[in-house]
């Protein structure tokens, strides 16, 4: 969708309301493209006010976009901007600052700061949040978990906190501390495809019959969830399917089943594609 | 020594994702890195990096050329080769023994710094993976090759393993440039 959007802007670079809406899409989809924002926000921004009350949330958004660009100066106009229309003491104002400071490679000044502040407001989710931030940047990965950890424990409810953690430990190779950070994701949202197909993902990485059948479980209840746009879960079903077939314990007349089931979704994903030839063949080795 | 379209994909897939960690398979001989496949953007786990590999081998099987390593970009300025690149490295390097690492040096990502862009890691039983080249030979034009990827935008248009998932529509396995 978004591919579409900077499509028609690159066609007309100029359009307020094509803006509007590519910096709209971005807000709601959290996608991460800095570029962007900074590109097209701040034509928008030459034209405040075309943006009624919507203003101060678009120059939020170009702020942390110029932070991330390495366009600290231009941030800090915008800081300013915010500062003076919802003073000093609002919390999110705040934050803004010790990211300028984070942006600017002050991480030790951000941690410190952070940690004052953190003091003050003990529940505040955001100053947490980036004080786990600060350890991911300084490398310091087992003090973001134990961080995330503590956090969680008070807001046991905040999935992007769970989704977080899980990467954290998916990327220090703690694959059993992941998985349960995604059972716990799985609980939460029983509906949402994505956390089976994660919960898989680890399961299978860990290894063991026990463990793929349980993921052969997951990618397919991922898949009744969503069974048409879904080719992460296909693939992962047909390599568990796979790996149990090859081992002693893991033969099943239901596995063969699910196998041949997953081969030929996979099949009919590729029917006619220029890739078709190569994914067959692989799918059949 | 690299070739064009493999430093070229390299460093796209770098830039396209500068707040994450990427990784992709490379594909050439002994003498040369002639081809990258993008592969991830962030962390991840067996069951795509197999899947991946499988449909690598099933593309480059009727060609000449082979698997020869992996690539990786940290996702931090400054990274040393982590634990779980290794341990995919170690994995690579039991199919194909020949294979390298290929490390992005992200404070050399200004096209000025080409020369320190990337360095390689070979291994050996005993040492594991260890620096091998610091000075890799790369393409005469490298320089004008990097600054092209960056105003011609080249990383809008390519797109690995983990995109083609989410869509699969995108060509992974033929970024052409």
């Amino acid at each position: 969708e978004v591919d579409d959007v900077v499509r028609e802007l690159r066609d007309s670079p100029n359009s307020f309301s094509k803006q509007k809406e590519l910096l709209k899409l971005l807000r709601t989809s959290k996608i991460r493209r800095s570029d962007l924002v900074q590109e097209f926000g701040t034509k928008m921004l030459a034209k405040k006010s075309r943006l009624g009350s919507d203003v101060w949330i678009v120059i939020e958004q170009v702020l942390l976009a110029r932070l991330d660009v390495g366009d600290i100066e231009g941030a800090k106009n915008l800081y300013f901007d915010l500062k003076n229309q919802f003073g000093k003491e609002s919390i999110r104002v705040q934050t803004l600052l010790g990211m300028m400071y984070e942006a600017n490679g002050d991480l030790e000044k951000a941690r410190q700061f952070y940690t004052s502040f953190h003091s003050k407001q003990p529940m505040n989710q955001l100053i947490y949040k980036r004080r786990v931030c600060v350890e991911k940047a300084l490398g310091n990965w087992d003090n973001a978990i134990k961080l995330l950890g503590k956090y969680l424990q008070i807001h046991t409810t905040d999935t992007n906190a769970w989704e977080e953690l899980g990467e954290l430990h998916v990327k220090q190779n703690n694959f059993k501390e992941a998985s349960f950070c995604y059972e716990e994701l799985v609980l939460l949202e029983p509906e949402n495809f994505l956390y089976h197909t994660a919960l898989a993902e680890v399961l299978y990485t860990l290894g063991g019959v026990d463990n793929l059948v349980t993921a052969r479980n997951y990618y397919s209840h991922s898949l009744v969830l969503n069974k048409d746009q879904n080719l992460r879960s296909l693939y992962g079903l047909h390599t568990t399917a796979s790996a149990l077939a090859n081992m002693k314990n893991g033969k099943s007349q239901e596995n063969a089943k699910l196998l041949a089931w997953a081969t030929s979704a996979i099949q009919g994903v590729y029917k006619g594609s220029d890739i078709e030839e190569t994914v067959n063949s692989a799918l059949t080795s | 020594a690299v070739a064009a379209p493999a430093l070229c994909k390299i460093y796209a897939h770098a830039v396209k994702y500068p707040h994450l960690s990427v990784f992709g398979i490379l594909i050439g001989d002994q003498e040369m890195v002639q081809d990258a496949v993008p592969l991830f953007h962030g962390p991840f786990l067996a069951p795509m990096f197999e899947t991946a590999m499988n449909l690598i081998e099933s593309h480059y099987s009727k060609r000449e050329s082979t698997i020869i390593g992996c690539y990786f970009a940290g996702e931090l300025l400054d990274t040393p080769l982590p634990s779980f690149v290794t341990s995919v490295a170690d994995k690579i390097v039991s199919m194909y023994p020949q294979s390298i690492i290929v490390q992005v040096n992200n404070k050399q990502m200004n096209p000025l710094a080409y020369n320190n862009l990337l360095t390689q890691f070979s291994h050996t039983a005993k040492a594991g993976w260890n620096e091998t080249n610091k000075q890799l030979s790369l393409p005469s034009d490298t320089l004008k090759l990097l600054q092209n990827c960056q105003t011609e935008r080249q990383w809008e248009t390519l797109f690995d393993f983990d995109s083609h998932l989410t869509d699969p529509s995108r060509n992974w396995l033929a970024n052409e440039f």
